[in-house]
């Protein structure tokens, strides 16, 4: 159980999230809104890669507001950015071996399975990252955070790019990679009608604040027209 | 060949310094543009050691590693999650400090007379023998570190290094403190680079502030771009064709005449600038290219999906 209390934060001086509240248990959790309405920028937060200006979070009831990103990732915490989510220089070999760094469970059980998930990447596997097309990077990137072994796996965006074909693939696998594994998944993305039809809530942003928490299968499009309005 | 003894000498330690530059640069992306500082660092201090305070040369040199890489701990503390540009200026700045430093404290280091003479740690009873000896000490070392650098590229270790540079703000959310990593292996290279230099404290014998001036620096950085910084068999090439061309070749075989030898570092500075510009303009990977492991892409087979 993943829990944000009013949490505020931003870059410098900028507020961008505002009094945002919300948990999330073992769930495929939507968070939807407009671009720059602020999904990525709760992703960093909660990653740890932005500090709290305000507010608290507690991963099954202990505070890891103040935590580095190191610290949260070796305590379940598995996050695949919008951008740069795949170490380019790195073959495909070696950025899924660099996510099977922490994990108790041995790294060739692991990577058996991410390469079930994704058995195209077995043809990439000593090509550098920076050579895949967008889908396969996205599959390296999602795969590495697999190799994490995640209570609580950050995706954001992660069909960005991706024709419709991968898209349905994709969502597939994550609805698939949650109900197995009982985990928490934080899913942000921009098209909002595939994503409710996996996810199980959904957070609606707008303007960095909470306009909705919902059952996913209650969000209409009525709802949808008027958070995603600026 | 005894005449060759010195500049081989010479040549094993920017080798070694090459692969400890390959490491901090072509692995963990560290642009440390201060290489002389933390080898003269190392070299003044085991002089001083085994000169003034008369210890022996491998305590001394034990001494001047540690101290060497504590003080590059407590200056990649403070630069390292800086960008490359602030780096580079940072440990320029701090070779510069050690060079001045060499010159002011007299008193400890001799000033602008110079220390000496710093023996070679053992003693096979005839001079020759001995140098001799000591230079394949010097290759054994530089054909380890070598050695090593290569492995460490194949370690989860070395994977983790080199992810760092690759993407910074994801490595830091994959589980290791990559901070804290990237000044441990700053310190411990830089230490290292502190026994180099007082392992060349023994093979310069005297010393003298010019020996920490700028020029090692770049000797080694050029050494590494020539080869190419993501081999660390580029270091072993680019001493080759810079030292061992220069320092070896020209300097025993050819024949200079008189009134031009005196301009022959700044001869050798300007082709070395002059190669490196065209290296960089025609093969930015080195002269040997790109050493990591990529395929063209589509060159796999049964990817299309
Ligand atoms: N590095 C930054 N510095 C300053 N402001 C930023 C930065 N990154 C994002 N912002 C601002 O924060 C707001 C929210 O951006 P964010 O990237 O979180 O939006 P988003 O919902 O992910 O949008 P998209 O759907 O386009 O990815 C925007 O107004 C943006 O301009
Ligand atoms: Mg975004």
């Amino acid at each position: 159980m993943f829990e944000c209390d009013a949490i505020s934060s931003g870059y410098g001086e900028v507020t961008v999230l505002h009094d945002v509240s919300f948990t999330v248990g073992a769930e495929v959790f939507a968070v939807l809104g407009a671009n720059g309405a602020g999904k990525s920028t709760l992703m960093k937060t909660i990653a740890r890669l932005l500090p709290l200006s305000g507010g608290s979070m507690r991963l099954d009831g202990t505070d890891v507001g103040a935590w580095a990103p190191h610290r949260f990732a070796a305590a379940g915490m598995a996050y695949v950015p919008q951008e740069a989510n795949v170490f380019p220089d790195l073959t495909v070999a070696e950025n899924l071996a660099i996510g099977g760094m922490i994990g108790k469970r041995p790294r060739a059980e692991r990577l058996a399975e991410v390469m079930d998930l994704f058995p195209q990447l077995s043809a990439r596997y000593d090509q550098s990252a920076g050579t895949l097309s967008g889908g396969e990077a996205q599959m390296v990137a999602v795969g590495r955070a697999l190799m994490q072994d995640p209570q609580l796996l950050l995706l954001d965006e992660p069909t960005a790019g991706l024709s419709p074909k991968y898209v349905d693939e994709l969502f597939s696998t994550i609805k698939k990679i949650q109900t197995e594994r009982g985990i928490g998944v934080l899913l942000a993305e921009q098209n909002a009608g595939k994503t409710l039809a996996i996810a199980d809530r959904a957070l609606i942003l707008n303007l960095g604040r909470v306009f909705l928490v919902e059952e996913a299968s209650r969000v209409d499009d009525t709802t949808l027209k008027q958070g995603y309005r600026l | 060949m005894d005449a060759l003894i010195f500049p081989l000498s010479t040549l094993a330690i920017i080798v070694c310094l090459g692969a400890l530059l390959h490491l901090q640069f072509g692995q963990a992306g560290i642009v440390n543009f201060g290489v002389v500082g933390f080898s003269g660092l190392g070299m003044y201090l085991t002089a001083i050691l085994v000169i003034e305070a008369e210890q022996p040369f491998g305590l001394a040199l034990v001494i001047a590693t540690v101290v060497t890489g504590l003080v590059a701990a407590a200056l990649g503390w403070l630069i390292l999650d800086l960008d490359n540009e602030a780096v580079l200026v940072a440990t320029l700045a701090f070779a510069t400090i050690v060079w001045h430093l060499s010159t002011t404290e007299d008193q400890l280091t001799g000033g602008v007379v110079g220390l000496g003479t710093v023996p070679l740690p053992f003693d096979l009873g005839d001079y020759r023998a001995t140098t001799l000896a000591y230079l394949g000490v010097l290759v054994a070392i530089a054909a380890a570190l070598v050695l090593y650098a290569r492995q460490v590229s194949r370690v989860p270790y070395g994977r983790l290094i080199r992810s760092i540079q690759d993407n910074e703000p994801l490595a830091r959310s994959l589980g290791k403190p990559t901070f804290r990593h990237k000044v441990v292996f700053f310190a411990v290279t830089c230490a290292l680079m502190g026994t180099i230099g007082g392992l060349d404290a023994a093979v310069q014998q005297f010393l003298v502030p010019r020996l920490l001036l700028a020029d090692t620096t770049f000797v080694v950085w050029i050494a590494l771009i020539l080869g190419g910084r993501t081999r660390v068999l580029g270091a072993f090439f680019g001493a080759l064709l810079t030292v061992g061309l220069f320092d070896i070749v020209v300097e025993q075989y050819v024949e200079v005449p008189r009134e031009y030898s005196l301009l022959l570092p700044d001869l050798q500075l300007m082709a070395f600038g002059m190669v490196l510009m065209l290296v960089i303009l025609f093969r930015p990977a080195g002269l040997l290219g790109d050493g990591r492991k990529r395929r063209a892409p589509g060159a796999a087979k049964g990817a299309s999906a």
